[in-house]
Formats: structure tokens, C-alpha cells, sequence
């Protein structure tokens, strides 16, 4: 969630607004007069990442085609997912 | 050359879904250079919502065999996506395997509940969430 606030609501709350960085997925903007950048705090990106490229490489080998035989090539696939879309969403509203 | 490709919906789905070969082969190279790191692929949440509603709505393959997948996908390294956080997604794509409701709804129900705001909706399957609801 990103949060835009002024650099004096920023002041009066910094130990609020850093305990909700730390702790959550929230990111401040704070905007400063007729600043044009405004600043941006947020907690650094969490670390997924495999440690190495061939991990990664691995990975990728593995997952492709593995949805494999469980049905066949759609060239419409976008049309057909329209549809069923609008069924669906008047079934559900109805 | 440039080095950072938006990825959409269809090289997703051929890559995972080897049911077209040759575009399958396309794909598959474009991702093997982000596994090998040469490459920086970038999906938004909407491509992943797209993918998720092709390959159950249209291809019928059970949630389980692809959420494992995509999840896997999202956590290498030079996977990026738009304006959200891995850990979030993550979270939301188990909360969309281990429960009977769309994934867009997911989404919703979890901005929701973190900011602790209801959601107003006509929607029935909201209902049988925790998801508090707006009274309209």
C-alpha cells in the first residue's frame, strides 16, 4: 500500500510511520512544498532471490512446459476468456 | 540493447503450457535469459490475474498445478513486478490456492482487511469471507 502524506504529518507521526514500514507492506511518499521529487520510504524489497544464477536457471528449466497435456492450444484463448468472463460475472451479480 | 521487457499474458501462458511448440520455444528462451540473469522480465499484478483466469477458465487446469508455478516464477531474482511488493503477491496467490474465491477478490479482501476498511460489494462470495462488508 502506498500512503502520500506532508513532511509535517510525516514529522509529528516518524515513529509511527517507521514502526508501519518496518512492519508492513506500506510505503510513505512525502511531499514538501513545491518539492518535484517527493521522498520515498519504504522497507527494503525482501531477499527470494536463489543465491545463484544456476538456481534460478534450474527453476526456469523445470517450470516450462510443465503445464503440459493438460489441454490443448486455444488461438482465441483471449475471446473465449471475454466470455466466459461475462457469464460469470452476471451469474454472480445476478 | 535493451535489457528490461514487459511480459504479457500469452508468453506467461506458452511458457508454462507447452501446448503451442513453437511459440512454447519462443518463450521459453525469453525466460531462460532471466534465469541466466541477461534479462529483467517485469509483470504487473493484471497479467498475473489474466494468466491465472486463462489457465483455470479456459484451459480448466486446477489451481493447484499452477499456482506452485507462478509463485516460483515471481521469486527469481530477475523477476520484477509493478508497483507491488513479492512478499504481498505471494501471500495473496496461497490465499487465492486455499480458498473458493477469484483471485481479484483476493486482492480487494486483502487491501481491505490491511488497512481495515470494508468493501462494498454486490458480490455473493464475499460473503462466506472475513471480510468486512459495507453496509449499502
Amino acid at each position: 500500500m502506498q500512503i502520500t502524506i506532508n513532511a509535517t504529518q510525516a514529522r509529528k507521526n516518524f515513529f509511527n510511520l517507521l514502526e508501519q514500514v518496518a512492519n508492513t507492506d506500506t510505503t510513505f511518499i512525502i511531499s514538501k512544498g513545491k518539492r518535484k521529487s517527493p521522498i520515498i520510504i519504504t522497507r527494503p524489497k525482501k531477499v527470494y532471490e536463489h543465491e545463484k544464477p544456476t538456481d534460478d536457471l534450474k527453476i526456469v528449466m523445470d517450470i516450462a512446459g510443465s503445464l503440459e497435456g493438460n489441454s490443448e492450444y486455444k488461438a482465441n484463448e483471449d475471446e473465449i476468456a471475454k466470455e466466459i468472463f461475462i457469464k460469470d460475472y452476471l451469474k454472480k451479480h445476478d | 540493447m535493451i535489457n528490461n521487457v514487459v511480459i504479457d499474458t500469452n508468453i506467461l501462458i506458452r511458457y508454462l503450457h507447452k501446448d503451442n511448440l513453437a511459440m512454447h520455444k519462443k518463450a521459453k528462451r525469453l525466460f531462460i535469459s532471466i534465469g541466466k540473469r541477461e534479462l529483467v522480465g517485469y509483470l504487473t499484478i493484471l497479467t498475473i490475474h489474466e494468466t491465472i483466469y486463462i489457465l483455470k477458465n479456459v484451459y480448466h487446469i486446477d489451481k493447484k498445478l499452477f499456482i506452485e508455478k507462478i509463485k516460483q516464477i515471481i521469486r527469481l531474482k530477475n523477476i520484477e513486478i509493478f508497483n507491488y511488493p513479492k512478499a504481498t503477491l505471494e501471500t495473496l496467490l496461497e490465499k487465492y490456492e486455499s480458498m473458493n474465491v477469484d483471485f481479484p477478490d483476493i486482492v480487494n479482501m486483502n487491501h481491505a482487511i490491511e488497512n481495515n476498511m470494508c468493501v462494498a460489494t454486490f458480490d455473493k462470495d464475499y460473503k462466506n469471507t472475513k471480510t468486512k462488508l459495507y453496509s449499502l
